[in-house]
């Protein structure tokens, strides 16, 4: 019986941390809605790489006289507002106020705040854009198209401008601008809901935790049984103390 | 770090982009593109023109869709009374793209160009679109006749509905 009184402590003092662990996240998992869980997002890099989440990567940078446009996997930055576009972005030249960005299969003009004008499909990818003077060029492979003065239309080569097209290309990053750039770009969140749902139920550490999570919950009732069997053992030796016939 | 983020302006951008109109190939969903539609309807098309959405319309029209438009103009074709118009609205996830032609102020026909919708797709069917034929616009910018709706595809419904309505009150605009 001694064993299983000394065993029955020191598990206890284990099985301790994970009890106040799993009733505390039970109680907040209880009342999900009050404290707005879901809402919550939580960016931690570490817990990201645990959800196997990336951090943002900065794909290219194009700039122009004036603005600055930061593409991200998943989302663009223009200056400070996200304009998420799901194809690659080739290029952003600015011409008469207005951001000409080419987006695969597409020329989407913006305002300077990044908001959008209209775009203006290609019969196939824009592989570059460029100015030549004040007009705006679009390199789609076999065709090169000159954006008419209104920006309602593209116009093919012939009316090319005799200038050169000054086409727009990434800029080059130091590893400091890199890293500014990177800084922009909107960080990848998870609900504060998982991370408890996850926390209580060992998922947060893989399949590995959710065996040992299990292993713990057959460990309370181990103990709770040990419990109960000593509790009983020792009324049972009081009783016969106290009654010994 | 970024001062704001519009997510708004960020999910309108991408349902824009989403349903770019002018597509040369009939992607999955795409009935007729906004050239062919163009071409169909001017044989021989006028060069577009663009309205800016602003001040009284740009409110206007937010009152119709219940949402600003994605785009900050709205391209259009006009040839003495009869104008075109390639517009978008979320039906319910993804972008609706509708051509609407307007003669002398009443929709002389209205065709779902491209719907990428899962549900909803009966609105494309002409028995549904030619509700709309002849309809006009009344002062409080609703259509002037009852357009019935089919069951199962009430977002798509009311989606086409917003559009035509924008259509009308943009055509109304370019005429003033």
């Amino acid at each position: 019986m001694k064993h299983v009184i000394k065993w029955h402590r020191y598990f206890g003092l284990v099985i301790a941390f994970f009890v106040v662990l799993l009733a505390t996240t039970g109680i907040l998992l209880n009342h999900t809605e009050e404290l707005e869980l879901s809402q919550q997002k939580i960016s931690n890099p570490l817990l990201l790489t645990l959800y196997g989440i990336p951090a943002p990567e900065v794909i290219a940078v194009f700039t122009t006289p004036n603005h600055r446009l930061v593409r991200g996997k998943q989302a663009a930055i223009l200056d400070n507002h996200q304009i998420t576009a799901p194809s690659p972005v080739n290029g952003l030249v600015e011409a008469n106020g207005i951001l000409v960005l080419a987006s695969g299969e597409s020329v989407i003009l913006l305002t300077p705040d990044g908001e959008l004008i209209d775009s203006i499909t290609t019969s196939a990818p824009v592989e570059r854009i460029g100015l030549a003077g004040n007009r705006v060029i679009v390199d789609s492979g076999d065709t090169k198209y000159v954006l008419n003065e209104e920006m309602t239309q593209l116009q093919p080569s012939q009316n090319l401008p005799e200038a050169a097209p000054d086409w727009s290309t990434p800029a080059a990053l130091t590893k400091a601008q890199r890293d500014q750039a990177t800084n922009l770009l909107p960080r990848n969140s998870i609900p504060l809901e998982r991370v408890i749902l996850d926390l209580h139920s060992g998922r947060l550490f893989g399949y590995a935790g959710v065996i040992v999570f299990d292993l713990i919950a057959i460990a309370m009732v181990v103990l709770a049984l040990t419990g109960l069997w000593m509790w009983l053992w020792r009324n049972r030796r009081r009783n016969a103390r106290r009654n010994p016939s | 770090m970024m001062r704001s983020i519009s997510v708004t302006r960020a999910a309108l951008l991408l349902a824009v982009l989403l349903g770019l109109p002018g597509a040369t190939a009939l992607a999955r969903g795409i009935n007729q593109t906004p050239d062919a539609f163009i071409q169909e309807t001017f044989p021989r098309p006028p060069k577009p023109k663009v309205i800016w959405l602003t001040g009284d319309l740009k409110k206007e029209i937010e009152k119709i869709l219940q949402h600003p438009y994605a785009k900050l103009r709205v391209k259009y074709w006009k040839k003495g009374d009869k104008s075109a118009w390639v517009l978008d609205e979320i039906g319910k996830e993804k972008p609706i793209t509708v051509g609407v032609i307007i003669n002398d102020g009443k929709i002389a026909s209205l065709r779902v160009l491209a719907f990428r919708e899962s549900r909803g797709w009966e609105v494309e069917q002409p028995f549904f679109t030619r509700q709309f034929t002849q309809a006009g616009l009344r002062k409080d910018n609703r259509l002037d006749r009852n357009i019935d709706g089919i069951t199962g595809a009430t977002l798509s419904v009311r989606a086409l509905k917003k559009l035509a309505r924008m259509a009308l009150l943009l055509d109304q605009n370019i005429r003033k």
